[in-house]
């Protein structure tokens, strides 16, 4: 008896490991993975009756036997034949630990929900427990200090904190009146109206150049409306440098907003950005200033509710247009008889109603059995699809004829 | 070279492809190491099917659904029987795809 399917089987999983070998230490892949999948690979045609177990590796041919089966693969396989590629989320999966980012205020130690994940722009460089973490999570996140000159005036952090907490004690003219993080703070945009005289900024002469001519960084309008508003009061440097600490800050944010956006498969319309995969975030639903949507969410989502509602109740407009012979193809066949053919074409010929093919090298399902061969010939296949076609293309002719014949071929 | 995809939806190959899915899952293998075993496997069924194999088979049946598209043959065949030197089996339903052997040569 020639070479029996599980020897063939075997065969062809011992030809790709042993060829994948190089790959695999080429890429820096432990030779214990592609082991793992041979043995994955082998325990699954075991458990579908392809190949007897145990495997014997001195090459014995086996007999195919009855197969018993036990796992059925001919349902549609929900996978597509192009690997799929996965998500940057199956691969790297979100670590609790992406989000929060511990500034030294005292108010909210948790949740800051717009934190910036690696971006090394932002003013308020964060402690290294964040930082360590995003590294963690296998995005470089460089928590090292931003090269503008003026910044390295500053301590890490702590100088923002000081000026917050002089808002706070100010309170000018709808100043900072609840306890948040900076963040939150450009977020509100309560004011750019703290006049910090006594607040010595640390600039560089030959530096930082501020912006005068109105905010283009920011993708928040309101932002921009409000820094502009602001310029008026951008005479004294410290406002300038609050104004461009801001609008570092607000970049910062809005390219995690596009991230986040970018994640989320369906955009969210009923307010709050529900972001639960990256971590901790505090719902506060008590001050909707909170949340600041992105324009072009505003959508009014009432009516689209209304609207989807409206559609569940009404019968699916395309109902009746499956043609009923296509049916039969999906049809009451039990997933275990499907049988497949798999195989190359060589010719394929039709006489009249007679198809003839010839195939080769082939894998054949049929009755939960593999059955490979090399060649598929002298084969007849009948249709009568055929007489069906004839009769349409003689009818145009002249109806008289039609009939005659059709009668000649019956 | 090309290589048919046609073989991963036979029983080895889906077997393959559902092993690769759960160690790319896992973490334990890249997408592309899993995509250049599937090439590999291609290959390696294609060439084990024209060396290793020798039997032959003929089959009968009622046409049902005929389709040629992208050098693809499909067919659907009704009440086929399959005889080969070890054995015959009857099938009331079963479909035929094949893909052009030229392909492959050239």
């Amino acid at each position: 008896m020639s070479t029996s399917v599980s020897a063939v089987y075997l065969h062809v999983v011992d030809a790709v490991v042993s060829k994948l070998r190089d790959e695999f230490i080429n890429e820096g892949v432990d030779d214990s993975v592609l082991n793992e999948l041979q043995g994955l690979w082998e325990l699954k045609m075991m458990q579908c009756g392809v190949v007897q177990g145990p495997i014997e590796r001195n090459s014995a041919p086996r007999g195919s036997g009855v197969p018993t089966p036990v796992h059925d693969l001919n349902v549609p396989y929900e996978g597509t034949e192009e690997y799929e590629t996965p998500t940057a989320e199956m691969l790297f999966p979100p670590t609790p630990l992406q989000t929060p980012m511990q500034t030294p205020l005292p108010v909210e130690p948790g949740a800051y929900p717009y934190t910036p994940v690696g971006h090394s722009e932002y003013g308020t460089v964060p402690d290294t427990g964040a930082a360590s973490a995003d590294m963690k999570a296998g995005k470089p996140a460089p928590y090292m200090q931003p090269p503008s000159p003026w910044m390295n005036q500053r301590p890490l952090g702590v100088d923002v904190n000081v000026a917050y907490e002089e808002a706070r004690e100010d309170e000018e003219g709808g100043g900072i009146s609840q306890p948040q993080p900076p963040i939150k703070d450009f977020f509100m945009m309560t004011s750019g109206k703290r006049k910090r005289e006594d607040y010595q900024p640390h600039i560089l002469p030959n530096g930082y150049i501020p912006q005068q001519d109105g905010s283009g960084d920011s993708l928040d309008c309101s932002l921009q409306e409000k820094n502009s508003s602001n310029e008026a009061y951008a005479g004294t440097l410290h406002n300038r440098l609050k104004l461009q600490e801001r609008k570092k800050a607000d970049a910062a944010i809005a390219s995690i907003i596009r991230m986040r956006r970018h994640s989320l498969t369906i955009p969210q319309c009923d307010g709050f950005d529900d972001v639960y995969d990256d971590g901790v975030r505090t719902e506060d639903y008590n001050t909707p200033s909170y949340y600041d949507p992105i324009p072009g969410n505003e959508v009014g989502t009432p009516k689209r509710t209304k609207a989807e509602a409206s559609e569940d109740e009404e019968p699916p407009l395309n109902e009746d247009d499956d043609d009923e012979v296509d049916d039969l193809e999906q049809g009451d066949e039990e997933p275990n008889t499907n049988h497949l053919v798999l195989a190359q074409f060589e010719k394929v010929n039709r006489t009249k109603s007679k198809w003839k093919c010839t195939l080769k090298d082939g894998i054949m399902r049929l009755n939960n059995k593999d059955i490979l061969f090399t060649k598929v010939s002298n084969n007849f296949l009948s249709t009568f699809l055929d007489l069906t076609l004839s009769i349409f293309l003689i009818c145009s002719i002249s109806t008289n004829q039609c009939f005659l014949k059709i009668q000649e071929r019956l | 070279m090309a290589t048919f995809e046609l073989y991963r939806r036979s029983t080895i190959g889906m077997c393959l492809t559902e092993t690769l899915d759960e160690m790319v899952s896992n973490g334990t293998l890249s997408p592309e190491l899993a995509i250049q075993v599937l090439v590999q496997f291609d290959k390696s069924m294609t060439e084990a099917l024209e060396t290793q194999v020798k039997s032959k088979v003929s089959l009968k049946g009622h046409l049902h659904t005929y389709r040629f598209c992208d050098n693809v043959w499909t067919f659907i065949l009704q009440d086929a029987t399959f005889k080969s030197e070890e054995c015959q089996e009857n099938v009331g339903r079963v479909k035929i795809v094949a893909c052009d052997s030229k392909l492959l040569s050239q």
